[in-house]
């Protein structure tokens, strides 16, 4: 006797053990109908039951309580406002709408909600879409270190005032329909462990860890922001004190020195003379963002631009459009040492 | 509760099917008509999300994976049918028929862990992290499920040609 395949065998078997099952059950909608009604009932009678039990429970604890008021247990994360979105949120199909944001949700991943930032790395599990309300007072992602915990997962956070937040992450760009275009270097699913997008004009910023590259790029690429309409200038704070740059696009030897520091008045001056627009036409391919910066009181600017001229547009991070003329377009590049 | 919008339709179409999957989860076929009703009623409560958008024929499968994989859980699953074999001699003409039946009835009491996981592996065909996934177990778990019932099978000469061979003659 030789052993066959083990997939072919096994199946074999199930086939087998198949040849005499058949539904006996003639009128199943009926029996499953009527097997619900008893179970919601069980459920009902359960419920009030417990209902019952917590009652004289809590009665008893309270008086307990009363004679002893010793300290209670810390808390270390509260999760209980994690919720299961997909009843209560708008749905359309396998996508989940949220602050402007429609997002594909990838195939076995599941979607909860929650206030709480470090919700994510308590027992969360893999292929999990977490969608943050953020009060302003919370500081970004502190205490869970990355790639997040398990697997991959990915997870969207809005908060006011967003673009405070930046830090060196990735701004996106919005293309001439509006729609967030994803900078091949700025914003790199080649570097999936960790890939963190802002989208500003949204308020939104969002992270992924762990997804697979094809999976990353298929899921950015179904991504769709809701349209904008550019406001006219750029908000830039009431004085420049400091203006760092990340450099984007392009080979490696056109960008020799991606991040760096530029001259801040330099800069200042030539923001200040930049057109107010309202039309979207071209996507800064190869280029910067810069981080202008005022230090009292806190503000921040961010900006977008092409470095070749080939777009002379600039954006920033809170929708305002301008265009800057050549002489202006060359002084930034050289401030971001393009 | 009432009856939903398109459930009857969804239950016509797809009940024999489901309780085809239930009965290779669960140890025979009333066990697993069973499996796709209590599926089916559970269904049934999450319709509204369900349809028309949603995979209701997924949803389903993946409730009656997880009831029959819990069911392998619990230290008390009932009474657990293992019929007596009759002794056979060496040149009885139905032998092989009986061998045959002796091994089928392997797939009926391997524990319903192990079960499962063949019926999602080599039935459903999904893969072992797909498979730990619709658990809620790990990878680790379901190979060495998957590994004890294959070597469960092979110890009995349930895997063999010659088995596969007389079973198609049948």
């Amino acid at each position: 006797m030789t052993t066959k395949d083990d997939h072919d065998a096994v199946l074999a078997l199930l086939e087998r053990k198949l040849n005499a099952s058949a539904p006996r059950d003639a009128n199943p909608v009926a029996t499953v109908v009527r097997r619900a009604r008893s179970a919601r009932r069980r459920r009902v009678l359960a419920g009030a039951c417990a209902a019952v039990l917590v009652v004289a429970g809590l009665g008893a604890t309270g008086e307990l309580l009363l004679r002893n008021t010793g300290p209670s247990p810390t808390v270390v994360a509260d999760l209980s406002g994690a919720t299961n979105l997909r009843p209560v949120i708008d749905w359309a199909g396998e996508t989940v709408r949220f602050h402007g944001l429609t997002l594909p949700v990838p195939d076995g991943w599941t979607v909860q909600r929650s206030s709480d930032l470090h919700g994510r790395c308590l027992g969360a599990k893999p292929k999990t879409l977490w969608l943050f309300d953020v009060p302003p007072s919370q500081q970004f992602l502190g205490g869970c270190g990355r790639p997040g915990p398990g697997g991959p997962q990915m997870w969207v956070v809005t908060q006011d005032q967003m673009v405070a937040s930046l830090g060196g992450d990735n701004p996106v760009a919005l293309d001439p329909s509006g729609q967030p275009v994803y900078q091949p270097d700025l914003n790199p699913p080649a570097n999936p462990a960790f890939t963190g997008l802002a989208f500003p004009w949204l308020g939104v910023w969002l992270d992924t860890t762990g997804m697979p590259e094809a999976e990353l790029t298929a899921m950015l690429a179904a991504v769709r922001a809701d349209v904008v309409a550019p406001r006219p200038g750029l908000h830039l704070p009431n004085r420049i004190d400091d203006a760092s740059y990340q450099r984007f696009g392009g080979s490696s030897q056109q960008a020799p020195e991606p991040n760096g520091r530029s001259d801040a008045r330099v800069v200042e001056q030539t923001l200040r003379s930049a057109e107010p627009d309202t039309t979207l036409r071209c996507v800064p391919k190869v280029g910067a963002s810069l981080m202008l910066t005022q230090k009292v009181p806190d503000d921040v600017g961010l900006l977008l631009f092409d470095t070749t001229g080939a777009c002379m547009q600039v954006t920033d991070g809170q929708g305002g459009l301008a265009t800057l003329d050549a002489g202006a377009l060359r002084t930034l590049a050289e401030q971001v040492g393009a | 509760m009432r009856e939903p919008e398109g459930f009857r339709d969804f239950v016509a179409a797809r009940y024999p099917a489901l309780v085809r999957f239930g009965t290779l989860l669960a140890d025979d076929a009333g066990h697993g008509e069973d499996l796709a009703q209590v599926a089916l009623v559970k269904t049934l409560r999450a319709w509204r999300r369900l349809h028309p958008d949603g995979d209701a024929e997924a949803y389903t499968r993946r409730v009656m994976a997880r009831e029959a994989w819990r069911a392998g859980r619990r230290r008390w699953r009932g009474e657990v049918p293992t019929a007596e074999l009759p002794e056979v001699t060496a040149d009885d003409p139905y032998r092989h028929v009986v061998h045959q039946d002796t091994v089928s009835r392997l797939l009926d009491v391997l524990p319903a862990q192990q079960r499962v996981v063949l019926t999602l592996r080599y039935w459903a065909g999904l893969s072992e992290a797909e498979i730990a996934d619709q658990l809620g177990c790990s990878v680790g778990t379901v190979k060495s499920r998957a590994s004890r019932a294959l070597a469960t099978l092979r110890a009995a000469g349930a895997l063999t040609e010659t088995f596969l061979t007389n079973g198609a003659h049948r």
